[in-house]
């Protein structure tokens, strides 16, 4: 049994408009994925694609429109009140903006200590030992114990975040962009962090990401997003050396390379994603997909098929077979 | 002429060099030497006094688009003006040439684009917008900022693209600022590599990153994520807290190659064949011949 496992996953939301009706925007609709102890799963996409949604459904951070999360076998939406506290102490996550995600006027000391104290797990004077001893797991001196957020740098506070998100030992850890705004050097120390706590601690783990180059580092699998849907899921490796939807593809031919791949006539993508609150028929990613020529893509969606040898990909042309057409309406 | 790019880590002056050359400088940061020449004129300190000059001689464009638009103006308001105060136009030919210009930068719908405010413009658009602008001065050198930073990949390739094409059709110069060795890869002929506020190695582009010579570009490139590669990321040194002396080389802290001159002493500039160049002690001292053989093997 997979430690998480999220079915029919959906979630919408209402958007008021001036003057017009509100519309219902599917964020994230209809996702399914497993994620076993210990693995780290990456979803990447473009902004807006629904990937942070994903990370907070995932967490419970948000409640879902239908669908379940199931996290070691307890669905979370039947989880009774009383026993959250508990369940937070398992899963915890790590943002991309340390400076936000941490308060100004407490010293870090004390916020990397404050989960052992709402979770009851150390006492006063063992917390403090407790804290120290975290701060050294993460690369940290203890002589910081006593600094506010701001007098460190961006790669301290990331630090920072991080051993507070492990301060009560979760068993899972969302990761949503923690080294899209740091500097090259300060990125490489905090996914070399980021891979030796996952070693260490054991825990699963789900890195968000827009940047592909960083996830091949630090996941095992890999999920790519597109207008809410996971169009194609695999190992990282392999999905990154032959992609099989289109939209891997153009997104790993968009990534600015020192060493281009040989031999390759890299794909531009076009244009940018159809607004998500127009509805519209048949696969999402046809008005930029550079295949898009059979009349299937244009009638419908396409369901995510695996592919053998643990890879998937939602798309009419990924196997080279034609779906049975649905009929038109 | 190519376009060049100035590459670093925050903190290194890439920006602050750009804000000098447009003669945008913050209060109480000032040039305390060297020339700006622009085809051969010496133009420093004109740019900071004579607004027409920047516009019509030196563009640019910058990381956010977004904050640089007026929110309360829509884009044909921004560009009529940027027309009619740098090219002397009539409004009604300015209207004109503002359709036009949006044609140029990919936006092939200006009716719909020309009505919309900064804050109904994708990020992308937003910067094809700020380019637009940017043109509309008909300069000679456009310094792009980080201009792709903020933008999503797909869209970040786009961009580029654009500047690509419109580098080689008007034959504009462009410097290009960026914290990222791909897309120095992927867009100019020559790169300086800056650290501290100093040139630590400049030269063509595919010479520096394939053999690169300043231990701070070689850390670089190691500190590059590499989607092909299963070499993970080697971070920087980070080099404790000694203080950067105000003689030596700024990297001597963090570099895995100092010797007890590097501390004492800014190495002058080495000057290579074909506009390249490195300042470092350790490899005046290395035997030069060996490093100028490695350059030659991949000539």
């Amino acid at each position: 049994m997979p430690m998480l496992e999220a079915t029919g996953l959906t979630r919408s939301f209402l958007i008021k408009r001036p003057l017009r009706k509100p519309v219902a925007v599917s964020a994230v609709g209809g996702i399914d994925l497993a994620i076993d102890r210990s693995e780290t799963l990456a979803i990447v996409g473009e902004s807006g694609c629904g990937k942070s949604t994903l990370g907070r459904l995932l967490l419970g951070l948000l409640p879902v429109t239908s669908g379940s999360v199931r996290f070691e076998g307890r669905d979370l939406a039947t989880l009774p009140a009383s026993d959250w506290r508990g369940q937070r102490a398992r899963m915890q996550i790590v943002f991309q903006n340390p400076l936000e995600a941490l308060d100004p006027r407490l010293p870090i000391g004390h916020q990397i200590a404050e989960p052992l104290a709402i979770h009851g797990t150390a006492s006063g004077s063992s917390r403090k030992a407790e804290a120290e001893r975290l701060m050294r797991e993460v690369g940290l001196s203890v002589s910081l114990y006593d600094r506010r957020p701001l007098e460190l740098s961006g790669g301290q506070r990331q630090r920072v975040v991080i051993a507070r998100a492990l301060a009560t030992d979760p068993a899972f850890v969302v990761f949503d962009e923690p080294v899209s705004a740091l500097d090259v050097s300060v990125q490489a120390q905090i996914i070399a962090l980021i891979r030796r706590l996952q070693e260490a601690n054991g825990f699963a783990s789900v890195f968000i990401s827009h940047d592909l180059r960083v996830v091949r580092h630090v996941a095992d699998r890999i999920a790519v997003m597109y207008l809410g849907r996971i169009v194609e899921e695999g190992p990282v490796k392999e999905v990154l050396r032959s992609p099989a939807h289109p939209y891997t593809r153009t997104l790993i031919d968009a990534v600015p390379q020192i060493r281009q791949r040989p031999g390759r006539e890299r794909q531009r993508l076009q244009g940018e994603a159809v607004d998500a609150m127009r509805e519209q028929k048949g696969c999402a990613f046809r008005p930029r997909c550079p295949l898009a020529t059979i009349d299937a893509c244009a009638l419908s969606v396409p369901a995510l098929k695996s592919l053998g040898h643990g890879r998937s990909a939602a798309c009419h042309l990924a196997t080279g077979m034609r779906t049975p057409l649905q009929p038109l309406v | 002429m190519p376009i060049d790019t100035l590459v670093g880590e925050s903190g290194s002056g890439k920006s602050l060099t750009a804000l000098a050359v447009l003669g945008l400088l913050p209060t109480g940061v000032a040039q305390q030497g060297g020339r700006v020449l622009i085809d051969g004129q010496d133009v420093t300190g004109l740019l900071g006094a004579a607004q027409r000059l920047r516009g019509s001689v030196l563009a640019a464009i910058f990381q956010d688009p977004q904050a640089a638009l007026d929110p309360r103006w829509n884009v044909e308001r921004f560009l009529v003006d940027r027309f009619v105060r740098l090219r002397a136009m009539e409004k009604r030919t300015a209207r004109a040439a503002a359709a036009d210009i949006l044609h140029q930068v990919g936006l092939h719908d200006p009716a719909r684009v020309l009505r919309a405010y900064p804050h109904e413009l994708s990020g992308g658009m937003a910067q094809r917008v700020m380019i637009a602008g940017a043109l509309a001065g008909n300069p000679r050198i456009l310094i792009a900022d980080e201009p792709t930073t903020a933008l999503d990949v797909t869209t970040q390739a786009q961009i580029l693209d654009l500047i690509r094409d419109i580098q080689a059709r008007t034959g504009l110069g462009v410097m290009m600022i960026t914290h990222d060795l791909g897309v120095v890869a992927e867009i100019s002929r020559r790169v300086m590599v800056l650290y501290g506020g100093r040139l630590m190695e400049q030269g063509k582009t595919a010479e520096v990153l394939e053999t690169p010579m300043h231990p701070y570009t070689s850390a670089l490139l190691a500190a590059m994520p590499d989607m092909d590669s299963d070499n993970a990321p080697v971070p920087i040194p980070q080099g404790g807290n000694e203080q950067i002396s105000a003689f030596g080389c700024p990297f001597a802290p963090r570099c895995t190659r100092v010797l007890a001159s590097c501390h004492l002493a800014m190495p002058e500039p080495t000057l290579l064949r074909d506009g390249r160049s490195y300042a470092c002690h350790t490899h005046v001292e290395a035997p030069k011949a060996q490093a100028k053989e490695r350059l030659h093997a991949h000539a």
